[in-house]
């Protein structure tokens, strides 16, 4: 499968926030990484289907980004996203599992699946306003990949996490790459480092840097303090 | 060796391999087709609790007292469906309001899908509720149908357009249950013209009588035009 964003630009009043950026992804984990502002999360709402851009397209092996045959195959985090106050985990990825289409029983095996995965069998039950901002994730984490997505955006899926579920999530991600195509924004550039084959850097609604990390550079890290600082 | 000592050995010998590239396929397979009727029936799963108990609770006292032929049950439902219908239009905000539009936005169906799913869910219910509660006190009372059912009607599409209205505007997304007040409002004006004096409730009555069907499709229509401009502008306004 690819996915290309062509010449996609997101202008606000006199502010643009993404101009004209265009890439392909295929399989694979690709890293976004850029500071508060850049234009991450407004290029990832766009990629997910919510946000209409000014300009530019969206598609997947000619699929657009605005039909329900894209929102098929896709699975999304948000950076903050709420829950329904009676929700227990198990009813929210259930109930995200029957707006994504699938029927009762598959929802059922895939959510138990998917908690077990996340590490939150133990409390599937209990009501999602009870859990830590890290458990939280993760049952945002588990959503996403309810129906099998072949595109996965996750905007700042990290954030909240401890050390430990980082790098559980990390392996996760690596798994889940191997045949989905899944682009996850962060700031914190060893995540990228350590799971990303491929990488984007924005700044100023704009890309500056994309493909693998050519090693010739020198250090990510430091590419990414000197240009971000 | 016996034949039922065979089974477990040529289950061992030629166990099932694990299944290869099972992710691969299952990704490949077309997402199934889901009917506008599946996405309702969905919605309805989801209508909380406290909906529930408040239809059931104006069903079980109106048919209960139209049994038993108390005078008010009547007056008693016309002040109760502004909050039926309030109940409804917070259910169109109900996204916002908890965080969930980005996450249903990206679901397979829009949120303008879900949000229509869960009004038709609602209207279901609040039509159960008519069809069950005017009978029984018409025929209870032996009052005229159409006069009893316009009177039931009236109180709750009135909240129902101002609702929708006034949810959409940016005062009623920052303060987010402007409709219960509107609901309250209509109540108390309901309750005015049933019992402040007899004459204002016989010309109410009268002109139930001859407009009310005609007021009933009107609030009806602008209850629709309102409800498609909500869902219209519910994306933009998540």
């Amino acid at each position: 499968m690819k996915l290309s964003v062509d010449r996609i630009t997101k202008q606000y009043k006199n502010k643009i926030a993404v101009d004209r950026i265009s890439f392909s992804l295929t399989e694979g984990v690709t890293g976004l990484l850029g500071a508060n502002g850049a234009g991450k999360t407004t290029l990832m709402r766009m990629m997910a289907g919510i946000l209409d851009p000014t300009g530019g397209e969206i598609f997947a092996d000619g699929i657009p980004v605005q039909s329900e045959n894209y929102r098929a195959l896709l699975g999304y985090l948000p950076q903050d996203f709420g829950y329904y106050p009676e929700f227990t985990a198990r009813e929210f990825v259930r109930y995200i599992a029957a707006l994504k289409g699938l029927d009762k029983k598959h929802a059922k095996e895939k959510t138990e699946e998917l908690l077990e995965l996340v590490g939150l069998s133990d409390v599937a039950g209990k009501k999602i306003r009870t859990f830590s901002g890290g458990m939280k994730q993760r049952v945002g984490i588990a959503q996403a990949l309810v129906n099998d997505p072949k595109i996965l955006i996750l905007d700042e899926p990290t954030a909240g996490l401890d050390p430990k579920e980082r790098v559980r999530f990390r392996n996760l991600i690596a798994e889940v790459g191997n045949d989905t195509i899944v682009l996850f924004s962060t700031h914190i550039v060893s995540d990228v480092e350590h799971i990303a084959g491929n990488l984007l850097m924005m700044k100023e609604g704009q890309l500056i840097y994309q493909g693998a990390w050519d090693e010739q550079r020198g250090d990510l890290e430091q590419f990414y303090m000197e240009e971000f600082e | 060796m016996k034949n039922n000592d065979l089974g477990p050995l040529i289950r061992e010998a030629f166990s099932a391999p694990e299944p290869e590239m099972k992710q691969s396929f299952l990704k490949n397979l077309k997402p199934r087709e889901v009917s506008t009727p599946e996405v309702v029936l969905q919605q309805f799963a989801y209508i909380r609790i406290p909906v529930w108990l408040f239809a059931g609770f104006i069903m079980l006292i109106v048919v209960t007292a139209s049994l038993f032929r108390f005078e008010n049950v009547e007056n008693f439902m016309t002040v109760c469906m502004p909050f039926a219908a309030a109940i409804s239009v917070l259910e169109t905000r109900r996204s916002a309001r908890f965080g969930m539009s980005e996450l249903e936005m990206a679901t397979r169906f829009s949120l303008r899908t879900v949000v229509l799913a869960r009004m038709t869910a609602l209207g279901i219910l609040a039509a159960v509720e008519l069809l069950v509660c005017a009978p029984a006190i018409a025929a209870s009372f032996g009052r005229s149908l159409l006069i009893t059912g316009s009177r039931i009607l009236i109180p709750y599409l009135l909240t129902m357009v101002s609702g929708l209205a006034v949810e959409r505007s940016p005062l009623g997304r920052r303060t987010g249950y402007l409709s219960l007040v509107i609901a309250a409002a209509v109540s108390v004006l309901v309750f005015l013209v049933d019992n402040l004096d007899s004459r204002t409730l016989l010309l109410y009555l009268n002109m139930l009588k001859h407009w009310g069907v005609a007021l009933v499709f009107v609030l009806l229509s602008l209850t629709v035009f309102e409800q498609w401009k909500t869902i219209h502008h519910v994306e933009a306004l998540a």
